[in-house]
């Protein structure tokens, strides 16, 4: 392979290692950025022609400020690139690094028909000893199984003899991939020595963080699931727990903080948004059943999720039910469609869901969001309002499924003058119940009874 | 947790009272004599009886009448049907009642189901006609001791309190502020209190029973659980914990059942705390599987083969065998028609066979006959046991913490390549 200690200890020799990375999503974008920073000549292959467009000019389709910046100054130094022509970049690059989200179908069933054309046409053009490292999250042994074989099928070559094959999940959040990618420890695996070898040599140029070798790709991939499938299963424990609190007359907010004053306790705040999260499970529950393994708990977690939608309706109920106003016809503001505060990013929202129950109860919704503007959150599919203001004008509830920092700034009192019936449904713990008191506004928090 | 809890106080300079219904423990805390191991305790002990600020007794009313501050720390176990026996707590209670008077404080300590401080304590001390919160005082603050590290933790983490009134928070605060040098944490009410000791309890359940439940995963996809787990971790903001053999002692497989056994229908409003109970209950069911088929892998059967748990304590070095995965072990492994002796560094020989009814002995002896071993409590003691056993003696790893096991929990075996 090309990847080499001696190709990689000057910028110079660098830049004469050529990498392509498949797909701008999934932190693809980031991390050609990252690598053409460390100096390797990078091109982001992809079919969307407006994002390669964007990306050749020097910008950045995220709003990400730290992106914006790395693809400014990589393009203007001719480091790089954006192609829409897979075959062009393939047959000329050293190391071809894959980065496909994989969608589950409404069976909740991964579909890998992506990864599967995508592997076929880099197959197609894969130059003998070059690199290919999948960094997206799969199933556990898909890549071993099917890429492998995708890819050795289509090029005639073999893995392990005549190219490297390597698997190296990336994490990071929205909004701040570039932080995460270079300052989190990387898991990296390999089909054989060499392989993993060469992909922890590239990666080291780029992490700051520890490169963990695993023993496996199944190991590795595994790992990634299980990173999700842990969030996804303690913020379904933390739910739980907060509508126990509901029932019982406590305050959730308060078990959370002085619980986790226990080194041996980490319970998470409740919510109905979670990212990727919800569909990572997906990746290995169908594969444990035919193995005949019961993942009861990874299981029930995805249910109790997904059932917040529901438990957020039936606190909007609630809410106008202490105005004797019915949810039919009630009008309803909804605040945030990003799937976490503080960030563009709408994928994960469960906001949609909720948005579609309300209406088809027959509530009349409103939905703003300050880091989408009214088109964006149209296409998005929402009822969507220009201001904050215009949003609220007239409600009978207001919910705020995110806590962005704009809503914060929100005076109860404008809030209440604003509404026709001064009730709040707060997700996401922005509004002191005190003052809600004081200022007599009804407030139902999640999990604080 | 009552002893250490005393001797704290007596540090600090109250004159402490203990009460027990045990005149041997009573007798034994007179004299300075301790009867568990725990770090610490025999200097306090030694320390508050020589300076006369702790006495036992068994006369409650006497140590009720002569105190000005009353806690009450008594564990409370399940009955027959799961749900938690509160008739000691109320018996003691009454006692409090009878001889409570204005200014007196009463804490609880005991972790309880939610709402016992509020719901079943307070009307029986206010049988009296003495008001909580206005005559006496009344809270709940948990014990979040752990047996082996009761002082450091009394150290290192905040004391809840949760009052019935403002008052008794602020009072109770000052005297734990006393041996809690890290602080109070005083919340809205007694209930809040009690779900927030419940709540420890059953993050570290349902943790426990995902990572038990990903490593039957793993043992399927032949990867290393341990592997993946060290991988997890690695990124920020997860604590995967690691899998076992089975959850024992009066902590973890107990308290879930004070929520679940509280509802009609636990299956809907706690689904996950009542899963974990049931993945975490089946994994001395599980590890005997794996012995089963390491046995069979051999050409043996499981009927008639000497087996060997290492380890009866819940957790090593705890002389103490409630939930004792080992007991089920032994129990199943019996069913099956196999020979089981049971072997742990702090239990006797006769202790062993009188608490479980196996056979034990001599650690080497047992070892050099057994065709299986298991590991059901990590000691020190347990590594290099394949130098002990006959060559093709199978070794199931119930901790997962010895490399020379054939097996583990989430640990395929070694050599088998799908």
């Amino acid at each position: 392979m090309k990847i080499n200690e001696e190709v990689l200890t000057s910028v110079e020799k660098r830049s004469r290692i050529r990498i392509c990375v498949v797909e701008y999503k999934g932190a693809g974008l980031t991390t050609a950025c990252l690598l053409a920073n460390a100096g390797f000549k990078v091109v982001v292959v992809d079919k969307d022609r407006g994002v390669v467009e964007t990306v050749k000019k020097g910008e950045s389709p995220f709003s990400e400020p730290s992106l914006q910046e790395l693809v400014y100054k990589n393009v203007k130094e001719r480091k790089l690139n954006a192609t829409v022509d897979i075959k062009g970049a393939v047959s000329k690059s050293d190391v071809i690094i894959v980065a496909i989200n994989i969608p589950v179908d409404e069976k909740m069933r991964p579909d890998y028909s992506r990864l599967e054309t995508t592997c076929k046409e880099i197959g197609k053009d894969l130059r003998r000893d070059s690199l290919v490292v999948i960094t997206n999250t799969v199933g556990p042994g898909v890549t071993e199984n099917l890429v492998k074989s995708w890819i050795e099928d289509a090029s005639g070559l073999k893995a392990g003899r005549d190219f490297g094959l390597a698997y190296s999940p990336t994490l990071a959040a929205a909004e701040k991939a570039p932080y995460d990618i270079s300052n989190y420890a990387r898991l990296i695996a390999g089909i054989d020595n060499e392989s993993l070898k060469a992909a922890s040599l590239l990666f080291k140029t780029i992490i700051n963080s520890e490169i963990i070798p695993l023993s496996s790709i199944k190991a590795a991939e595994t790992a990634k699931i299980f990173q999700n499938v842990y969030r996804d299963v303690n913020l379904a424990l933390s739910n739980e727990l907060a509508l126990f609190c509901e029932r019982l007359g406590i305050d959730y907010m308060e078990v959370y903080k002085a619980a986790n004053t226990d080194p041996y306790c980490h319970f998470l705040l409740p919510g109905i948004v979670s990212g990727h999260i919800p569909k990572d499970p997906y990746l290995l529950l169908k594969e444990a059943e035919d193995l005949g393994v019961k993942l009861r708990i990874a299981k029930l977690a995805r249910k109790v999720n997904e059932s917040m939608v529901d438990h957020t309706v039936k606190l909007i109920r609630k809410a106008l039910r202490r105005h004797s106003k019915p949810l039919r016809g009630a009008k309803i503001a909804v605040l945030g469609v990003s799937y976490k505060a503080n960030v563009k990013e709408p994928k994960g929202s469960r906001t949609l869901k909720l948005v579609k129950l309300l209406q088809l109860k027959g509530a009349k919704v409103k939905v703003h969001d300050p880091f989408f503007n009214k088109k964006e959150l149209s296409e998005l599919g929402y009822p969507a309002e220009n201001s904050l203001e215009k949003t609220i004008k007239g409600a009978d509830c207001l919910v705020i499924v995110v806590g962005h920092n704009q809503f914060k700034k929100l005076s109860l009192k404008r809030i209440k003058a604003l509404m026709r019936h001064p009730a709040i449904v707060d997700l996401s713990h922005i509004i002191n119940p005190k003052e809600a008191e004081k200022e007599k506004v009804t407030l139902i928090s999640l999990g604080r009874g | 947790m009552g002893l250490p809890l005393a001797c704290a106080f007596a540090e600090a300079g109250f004159r402490v009272t203990g009460v027990d219904v045990n005149h041997k423990v009573v007798e034994n805390v007179n004299r300075a004599i301790t009867w568990f191991k725990e770090p610490e305790l025999d200097e306090k002990l030694a320390k508050a009886i020589k300076n006369k600020k702790l006495i036992a007794t068994l006369d409650a009313e006497y140590a009720v009448k002569t105190s000005d501050f009353i806690l009450t720390i008594i564990p409370l176990g399940l009955d027959k049907e799961k749900k938690p026996d509160i008739s000691k707590l109320i018996e003691v209670t009454e006692i409090i009642s009878k001889n409570l008077r204005r200014g007196h404080v009463v804490g609880y300590e005991t972790t309880l189901p939610i709402g016992t401080t509020e719901n079943i304590l307070k009307p029986i001390l206010e049988k009296t006609s003495l008001k909580a919160g206005k005559d006496f005082g009344l809270f709940y603050s948990p014990e979040r001791l752990m047996s082996g590290k009761v002082f450091s933790r009394l150290r290192e983490l905040k004391k809840i309190i949760g009052a019935v009134d403002r008052r008794t928070a602020f009072i109770a605060g000052e005297i734990y502020k006393t041996i809690c040098p890290a602080g109070i944490e005083i919340v809205s009410n007694p209930r809040t209190a009690e779900m927030i000791k419940l709540a420890a309890g059953i993050w570290r359940d349902v943790n426990i029973a995902f990572a038990n439940e990903m490593a039957k995963l793993a043992d399927k996809y032949n990867i290393d659980i341990m592997e993946v787990i060290k991988a997890v971790n690695s990124s920020p903001r997860r604590l995967m914990l690691n899998p076992g053999c089975g959850v024992g002692g009066h902590c973890i497989p107990v308290y879930p059942y004070f929520i679940i056994n509280s509802l009609e229908n636990a299956d809907q409003v706690v689904p996950l705390i009542k899963a974990a109970r049931q993945t975490n209950e089946n994994m001395p069911k599980y590890t005997v599987k794996l012995a089963e088929e390491e046995l069979k892998r051999r050409g043996k059967d499981i009927k008639g083969a000497n087996i060997v748990i290492l380890g009866l304590a819940y957790r090593p070095y705890i002389k103490e065998t409630l939930n004792s995965p080992t007991l089920e072990m032994a129990k199943m492994l019996k069913t099956k028609g196999a020979k089981v002796s049971i072997f742990d560094p702090v239990f006797t020989k006769e202790e062993v066979e009188k608490i479980t009814g196996a056979k034990s002995g001599e650690y080497e002896a047992l070892l050099k006959k057994a065709d299986c071993v298991i590991v059901a409590t990590m000691y020190e003691k347990f590594k290099g046991i394949r130098e002990k056993t006959k060559n093709d003696c199978v070794i199931v790893d119930g901790r997962n913490k010895l490399n020379e096991a054939d097996r583990g929990i989430g640990r395929p075996p070694k050599g088998k390549k799908i």
